[in-house]
């Protein structure tokens, strides 16, 4: 079968030594940036382009994702340890996981934390791989006026769903789309807003723009928060970390519903592990037949987030490499570096460079076999980080970032936009703007101008042509549904309730 | 004196409003159609057009807001403050060194500043942090993978 031929070619891209290296490495930092509060998985992919930039893109890529998933694995630790989420996909395992700590079953919760991830995580990639080809192969016949309306429905997706404000969100979109359309202009060749400055006729550049609004603001943001950490003391050998015959019992449904949930979920895009992880929590409590035990430490409610917002990962990836729309901040700062290293995802990849697809594809299996270990027999490790002094993580990373954008170019101007985006980063942080739209739209720019150009181009100029065609109109009114939907529900609700606070 | 959301929001909408401005004097002066086809200027200007109109929402929205909802703009303390423009600061001073100062030197001058003044970490765990830090990133960059970190005016 051909899936098989596939998978085959991938592992054997994916067991060369460079590529096995590459891999854990990614999933050793990705596993590190989740045990981290503070420190998210887009920091880490951002600061990780310019280093991975000189390798080849497959094992460039391979390093990215493993940071992506391991994140999700690490985030769990400090959720069950010191009720503190690594990540905001871990918020939920807060709940059971840190009462659980409480009840001296702290192993059992991180065991149960690292198995459920596994299964979830390699649940995922299995779906991943039987599902990305027939996706690609349908999305091969799509044409400028469908790949409009797919940036379109991404770009208001990943708006309506982040942030407190629709507005902020739409804004920060367009600033994003703005930003992508400095530098000279792919169809005519005039240049746009360089404003003479020979530097930006290539545009802002990606690195340095991501490395700013990620790195840069992010660390600036949490200069204000010092950390408090209060420790549970836990004796932690790997005997006492396996979950028992009555935990897997329980955790059973909640694993495979966690799982589903979390693939469907992370394939939208928009809606990303948090929300998986919220949601499946939701659907174990609603039905259960103790609602009113979760959030006393019981496993289930570990097992469900856990397991969802690995599971969402893969699920996100979907997109990515099908389409060749990110869903989420993380995933775009994933595609941006792709693009750099001149790889385009979307359908034609898996005809044009499948060593590349498959060879990713199959580096996840192995990815997730690795965190497994990682997570099990050495979680004491990652626990004893923990007291590693959070002084040193803005130092490194922000000597990471600046060395790393300088060394991509050998140019000081790069460093700067790092600066100006940095502080454009914490501004938009402050003030409610969440960056990942704007970082979507600087990602997807090209492709939306070209999309839209080409199409109204066909139709001299007329938008009919996005109804027109079934596909694309049909995305096109999820869109502004998407986006019209929570406006008309804030208006509505304002002149009913007015005392209701949103 | 506490900033409230509502003043953020207002300021924000009126910096934003005048930066759409902008983007449609500017984009107005490209082709908005070429024939009959979209030219290079017609996103950025309608984007700007769309910009200008979340600005004035924006504005409208944040002015009817009842004071009840409002809650203070989580605005740094002075501490924070300080740390924040000394990273800054910093950061710019790196990147203007650099080429002058070299790669080793710069770097080192970087971690001292942020380890040692921001973070208040004692100056002999900064200094060894500075020097691991500084050949770590070296080795890094400059070995493995074949990039060439500036040497200063002093030969280093």
């Amino acid at each position: 079968m051909d899936l098989f031929q596939n998978l085959a070619l991938g592992f054997s891209v994916a067991l060369s030594v460079q590529n096995v290296i590459s891999c854990f490495i990614g999933v050793l930092l990705g596993t590190l940036i989740g045990v981290l509060p503070g420190i998210g998985p887009v920091t880490g992919v951002a600061v990780l382009i310019p280093i991975t930039y000189g390798l080849d893109p497959t094992t460039a890529l391979i390093t990215m994702a493993g940071v992506y998933y391991g994140a999700m694995y690490g985030g769990s630790t400090t959720s069950i340890l010191l009720n503190v989420p690594g990540e905001s996909s871990s918020v939920m395992t807060c709940l059971d996981g840190y009462q659980m700590a409480r009840k001296g079953r702290a192993g059992a919760a991180l065991g149960m934390a690292a198995l459920a991830s596994f299964i979830a995580g390699t649940f995922a990639v299995i779906a991943l791989t039987v599902i990305a080809k027939p996706l690609a192969d349908f999305a091969v016949s799509f044409g400028p006026p469908e790949y409009f309306a797919l940036t379109f429905l991404g770009l208001t997706l990943v708006t309506s769903l982040t942030g407190k404000s629709m507005i902020k969100g739409i804004m920060s979109g367009v600033f994003g789309l703005l930003v992508a359309s400095i530098g000279i202009d792919a169809i005519s060749g005039a240049a746009r807003f360089t404003f003479g400055n020979v530097f930006l006729l290539d545009g802002a550049g990606f690195i340095g723009v991501a490395v700013g609004l990620f790195a840069v603001g992010e660390v600036l943001v949490n200069m204000e928060e010092p950390l408090q950490r209060v420790f549970l003391e836990t004796k932690l050998s790997v005997r006492n970390l396996l979950p028992n015959a009555q935990d897997w019992k329980d955790s059973f449904g909640a694993l495979w519903r966690g799982s589903l949930i979390g693939f469907v979920v992370g394939v939208l895009p928009g809606a990303g592990a948090t929300i998986a992880s919220f949601l499946s929590y939701a659907t174990e409590k609603k039905t259960s037949k103790h609602p009113e035990k979760f959030g006393t430490g019981i496993i289930e409610g570990v097992a469900a987030p856990e397991g969802a917002n690995n599971a969402a990962t893969g699920g996100a990836l979907v997109p990515l490499l099908t389409l060749g729309i990110p869903g989420s901040g993380t995933t775009a700062v994933m595609l941006g570096a792709l693009l750099i290293h001149g790889m385009r995802p979307g359908p034609m990849l898996f005809e044009t460079n499948p060593a590349f697809v498959w060879g990713f594809i199959a580096s996840m299996y192995l990815g997730n076999i690795m965190l497994l270990v990682l997570n099990l027999p050495l979680i004491g490790m990652w626990v004893q980080l923990l007291r590693v002094p959070y002084k040193l993580l803005m130092p490194i990373i922000m000597i990471i970032s600046a060395v790393g954008v300088y060394a991509t170019d050998n140019n000081l101007f790069d460093v700067w936009v790092m600066f100006a985006f940095g502080v454009i980063g914490y501004a938009m942080r402050k003030l409610d703007f969440h960056p990942a739209p704007a970082v979507l739209g600087l990602v997807l720019g090209p492709m939306v101008e070209r999309s839209l150009r080409q199409a109204l181009t066909m139709s001299h100029g007329s938008l009919a042509i996005f109804f027109a065609r079934p596909i694309s109109a049909v995305l096109i009114i999820i869109a502004l549904l998407s986006l019209f939907t929570p406006m008309v529900r804030a208006v509505w609700r304002r002149a009913g309730s007015p005392a209701l606070t949103t | 004196m506490k900033v409230m959301m509502r003043k953020a929001d207002l300021i924000t909408a009126i910096v934003l409003l005048l930066f759409s401005a902008f983007v449609i004097w500017e984009s107005s002066g490209m082709d908005l159609y070429v024939e009959f086809a979209p030219g290079y200027g017609f996103l950025p200007f309608w984007l700007g057009i769309l910009m200008a109109i979340l600005s004035i929402l924006l504005f409208v929205d944040a002015w009817r807001r009842p004071a009840a909802r409002d809650e203070p703009a989580p605005f740094p303390s002075r501490q924070a403050l300080i740390n924040i423009v000394l990273i800054l600061i910093g950061l710019g001073m790196y990147a203007f060194l650099m080429e002058i100062a070299g790669y080793i030197l710069d770097t080192v001058l970087l971690v001292l500043l942020l380890l040692g003044v921001v973070e208040k970490e004692k100056w002999a765990t900064t200094l060894i942090v500075a020097v691991v830090i500084t050949a770590a990133l070296y080795v890094i960059f400059q070995v493995l993978l074949g990039v060439n970190l500036p040497k200063g005016i002093f030969g280093f």
